[in-house]
């Protein structure tokens, strides 16, 4: 039994990661943009394709086309910014349609370029580390090791670099910001390249550990959405304790009760933060 | 005016007798959808209107859809009293639902329905014995009138162009009264007008049950047309085209619901021959819309003349904040 | 680039259209599919569309389809119906309104055919359709056939094999997608091994988009199976599956029987891990056809051609077969009784004939020869063909 909570716990922390890197992004760029950001999934999926075609096709080195793969997805991040999304910042209702529309364009494409169909990489990491009992596949180590550096690095950024301080100055008072000399236009689309890397990053972590396929980005935008609610929308600290309790809640509902009743589960979950807490969490109050 | 009037009517004329003038039950077939989304997207009109989107919406329209399936299949309930309950069955919904989730707004609205939606979904997925699962509820009895079984989808067509001019007359109707200057001032300004003493959250649950009524409708005459029911047709994407429709359309009117309706709709079929290409070039149609077009056909058309509806609210804004000094 | 190939196809056809008005002005005949052929689910539902097109350049590539006297070329409309009833019905009301074909193929799927079986049985439309649920079947439809075989076809000859050469399995863990697919196929995947004296340890169902399955694995080890059975599974997530269970101490085995596809398992699990499984061998890739077939596909669709086009690329050459026998495109009744009279009938990959009597209490089910396959070394290799009796 003790061994079975180990490992409960174990699956919960690895899924986490991996949410918090998703909800990361998306809640960044809801808190500065007020935009939901529905193509989030689609980012991932790009960040994903991106090693199957480098990785998986030309053969370059894994950690190699991470980079590269994950440069390219906050490019086309800070594209699709600039061209489709500037105009709506802080019309929260036309922006997160556009981004729908992003995200049905994106999915249609990838379909069209790379087929439908599941497809696999090799793994650049294999075997398992075996722990009193307890299993953990070695690459899913690797993902959570270098999520969690991101991570840390992400923190730092937002904390001591320059743009990062803007970031969250526009996130907290546009005008005031603007006052400051800070240029908003730059932030946004460093904000929205930012978080879009980051769902590439969490894409091309996972392209070898799952299957590759253009309809890959839905679950994971829908988990990103339940840990950015449940921590409080645009709360950099709430994606990451909403992170960690979805990973956790999942992993031990779907352990004992099945994968539907975690989704419910989640769900329902969603739900009564947004009745009695819309904030979240670790939101501020409205 | 005279021509215009013409004009109308003329249109007016050839849109009732369009299925028996081209006699294709596919063109009808059309049709038939166009109207039935149209009342969808009249009802999504209402709540855009007060500003709270619902992403619920889909899912209201399958509880209006199932109820009457499994009123008529089930229960052997006759099609009129099983299509009027789900009509209310999505009236209830906004009723027992809405004093608790209209206190959420903007952004938050939108998501938290979003989540009610797919838990709903969830639910028919799940519920095997009552809701069919995956596969859904097959065999529901087709619409009959006063002893008239509507088996010809040109009467489908007249029934379903009938709910939908009623739902735009109620919408007309609603926004010509004191009611619609009311949501549109909630819309505009939320803390003058409750300061100016209006029942936000009343007004508010009003219209949401209103809007839930026309959403169950369509449910109930989508259960009837299609003679089956399944749980993928009322995801939130349901939701999303019938908020697309207001947008390409425009939100600003009622009419603009009827012309995103209009549009949205056949498109899968226009772009049925570009094979792989036609969801990207729905995307890509709907990027352009929001890019250039951000306020719709009834954009283009209101930037032409001069508006009125907007400013209704301030107009009574202004009428209430006259009487508060007198 | 494909659309470049595609202008290329159509000037072809014009041009073979306008050298044949020159010979014979033949006669064009319509045959409809209605499949998923975007989006999730394409991957098999273009094998709906890939195998009859395949069929149908054949037949005019040899000068058309000669029926009483008349020649015709073959053109298949084919539409997308996006894997949803609802599509499907608007897909189905536009071969029947618009384009006015007696035939069709497909679709694909449990709702979509339950929702368009009723326009076929109305409207007197002889349709071949691909659903893995026995609804589709119920109630003696008599235009509604259904020409790939399912779990409940081909399950007792592999289970039967398993129970022959691996004596020691005692305790059977199933896995299914959780949708009408997974459900009706568990069924008889749970019948089945009973039938045998397996104990069913554990019965479970995910959600299509599940990846990761970790908590999953967990707990059906905990049941401690001899054999996990993947069934309808896709097999990209089957071999994730397998990965998965085997990273977690997993020392059993794995069958799937349900749906092909081992480069995807392999690809997924890994040549390590995917070693011995035991799977359902749709198409017998060995085939000198099958290539040919391979290369035909890739003018149509992106490879990898999935094997659901060898079983529509039978049917519509039976279809077309009927055809020629009845002597009529339009007489549907008469097309549907020689091609009922035309089984057993050689196929590519062996005898075909109609069955299904005590399952579904009708013959509208085309029984297929069953390949037991086995993953050897990162590929399939077929151990034994069993034929229908």
């Amino acid at each position: 039994m003790l061994q079975l909570t180990i490992q409960i716990a174990v699956n919960g922390l690895t899924f986490g990661l991996i949410y918090i890197l998703m909800a990361l992004g998306f809640t960044l760029i809801f808190g500065i943009m007020r935009v939901v950001n529905f193509a989030h999934g689609e980012f991932y999926m790009v960040g994903a394709i991106g090693i199957l075609l480098l990785f998986g096709t030309l053969g370059f080195n894994y950690y190699l086309s991470i980079v590269f793969a994950v440069l390219c997805v906050g490019l086309l991040g800070v594209i699709v910014e600039r061209v489709l999304l500037r105009g709506f910042v802080g019309r929260e209702l036309n922006s997160m349609i556009m981004a729908l529309a992003v995200a049905i364009t994106l999915q249609a494409l990838a379909a069209i370029l790379f087929g439908p169909q599941e497809q696999s990489v090799a793994r650049p990491v294999t075997g398992v580390l075996q722990v009193a009992g307890v299993f953990i596949p070695r690459d899913r180590i690797v993902v959570g090791v270098i999520a969690l550096a991101v991570l840390i690095a992400f923190y730092l950024f937002l904390r001591y670099a320059r743009y990062g301080l803007a970031m969250r100055a526009v996130a907290q008072d546009p005008a005031a910001a603007a006052l400051q000399g800070i240029r908003p236009g730059f932030i946004y689309s460093l904000a929205f390249g930012v978080g879009s890397l980051l769902a590439g990053l969490a894409g091309a972590l996972m392209a070898p550990v799952y299957t590759i396929s253009p309809f890959m980005g839905d679950v994971p935008m829908m988990m990103a959405f339940i840990v950015v609610i449940l921590g409080g929308l645009g709360s950099i600290p709430g994606a990451v304790v909403g992170g960690l309790l979805l990973g956790f809640v999942e992993s031990l509902f779907s352990t004992f009760f099945g994968s539907t009743i975690a989704t419910m589960i989640a769900f329902g979950m969603v739900v009564l933060i947004l009745l009695f807490k819309p904030s979240g969490l670790m939101g501020r109050a409205q | 005016m005279t021509m215009r009037s013409v004009l109308l009517a003329l249109g007016f004329v050839a849109i009732v007798v369009w299925p028996f003038l081209v006699d294709n039950t596919f063109y009808t077939h059309i049709g038939v959808s166009v109207w039935m989304f149209t009342i969808l997207a009249l009802s999504m009109n209402l709540m855009l209107r007060m500003g709270q989107l619902s992403l619920a919406h889909g899912a209201i329209m399958g509880l209006g859809a199932y109820t009457a399936a499994l009123l008529m299949l089930r229960l052997d309930v006759p099609f009129l009293p099983a299509f009027i309950c789900s009509g209310l069955v999505g009236a209830l919904v906004a009723a027992i639902t809405g004093p608790v989730m209209l206190r959420v707004k903007g952004v938050y609205f939108v998501l938290l329905t979003f989540a009610f939606g797919e838990i709903i979904v969830l639910m028919f997925i799940d519920w095997v014995s009552l809701f069919g699962g995956h596969n859904g509820i097959f065999g529901v009895p087709r619409a009959e009138l006063f002893g008239f079984v509507l088996r010809d989808r040109s009467y489908s067509y007249l029934f379903a162009l009938g709910l939908a001019a009623l739902a735009y007359l109620i919408l007309r109707w609603i926004y010509s009264t004191e009611t619609g200057a009311v949501i549109d001032a909630l819309h505009d300004d939320e803390d003058l007008a409750r300061s100016l003493g209006v029942n936000a959250l009343g007004y508010r649950i009003g219209i949401f049950i209103v809007s839930g009524f026309m959403a169950g409708i369509a449910g109930g005459f989508y259960a009837s047309y299609f003679t089956f029911v399944t749980p993928e047709s009322f995801t939130f994407w349901t939701a999303v085209d019938a908020l697309v429709m207001n947008i390409l359309g425009g939100i600003a009117l009622p009419l603009g619901a009827v012309i995103g309706a209009v549009m949205l709709v056949p498109l899968p079929e226009l772009l049925r021959d570009s094979q792989e290409y036609q969801i990207l070039f729905y995307g890509l149609i709907l990027i352009f819309f929001l890019k250039f077009l951000p306020d719709g056909v009834v954009g283009v058309i209101k930037s032409l003349s001069t508006d009125s509806s907007r400013s209704l609210g301030k107009r009574f804004m202004k009428i209430l904040a006259w009487r508060q000094v007198k | 680039m494909r659309k470049s190939i595609q202008a290329g196809v159509i000037a072809v056809a014009g041009l073979a259209a306008f050298g044949s008005f020159q010979a014979s002005a033949d006669e064009v005949l319509t045959i409809g599919v209605v499949s998923a052929l975007e989006g999730p689910g394409s991957e098999w539902g273009r094998g709906v569309d890939g195998g009859t097109r395949i069929a149908a350049k054949e037949i005019n590539e040899a000068g058309g389809l000669t029926v009483n006297g008349t020649t015709y070329q073959i053109r298949v409309r084919s539409y997308d119906d996006g894997y949803a009833a609802a599509r499907a019905v608007a897909a189905v009301t536009r071969l029947i309104e618009q384009d006015r074909v007696n035939f069709v193929l497909g679709p694909l799927g449990s709702g979509a055919a339950l929702a368009v079986k009723p326009m076929y049985e109305e409207h007197g439309i002889l349709a071949l359709v691909n659903s893995y649920t026995p609804e589709t079947l119920a109630d003696n439809p008599q235009y509604t056939y259904r020409v790939l075989p399912t779990t409940a076809e081909y399950v007792g000859p592999i289970v039967g094999w398993i129970n022959e050469n691996h004596p020691d399995i005692q305790r059977v863990a199933i896995i299914s997608p959780n949708d009408q697919t997974g459900w009706d196929s568990q069924k008889s995947q749970v019948a089945t091994y009973e039938e045998f004296g397996y104990d069913i340890v554990g019965t479970e169902l995910f959600e299509r988009a599940t990846r990761n399955f970790q908590p999953f694995v967990t707990r059906i080890m905990a049941q401690q199976p001899d054999l996990i059975e993947l069934d309808t599974t896709p097999p990209g997530t089957a071999g994730l599956i397998i990965r998965q269970a085997r990273e977690m101490g997993y020392q059993g085995m794995f069958s799937k029987i349900g749906g092909p596809g081992v480069p995807e398992i392999v690809d997924a699990a890994g040549k390590e891990f995917a070693e011995g499984t035991v799977v359902y061998v749709a198409a017998d890739t060995e085939n000198p056809k099958y290539a040919e077939m391979e290369e035909a596909y890739a003018e149509i669709y992106p490879p990898p051609m999935n094997a659901f086009n060898v079983f529509f690329y039978d049917a519509a050459h039976m279809l077309f077969e009927a055809m020629q026998r009845a002597g009529t495109v339009e007489d549907v009744e008469a097309v549907r009784a020689e091609l009922l009279a035309m089984a057993p009938y050689e196929g590519m990959q062996g005898t075909l004939v109609w069955g299904g009597e005590e399952l579904y209490g009708n013959n509208n089910q085309l029984q297929t020869p069953t390949f037991v396959g086995l993953i050897q070394d990162g590929k399939e290799v077929i151990v034994d063909r069993i034929a229908v009796e």
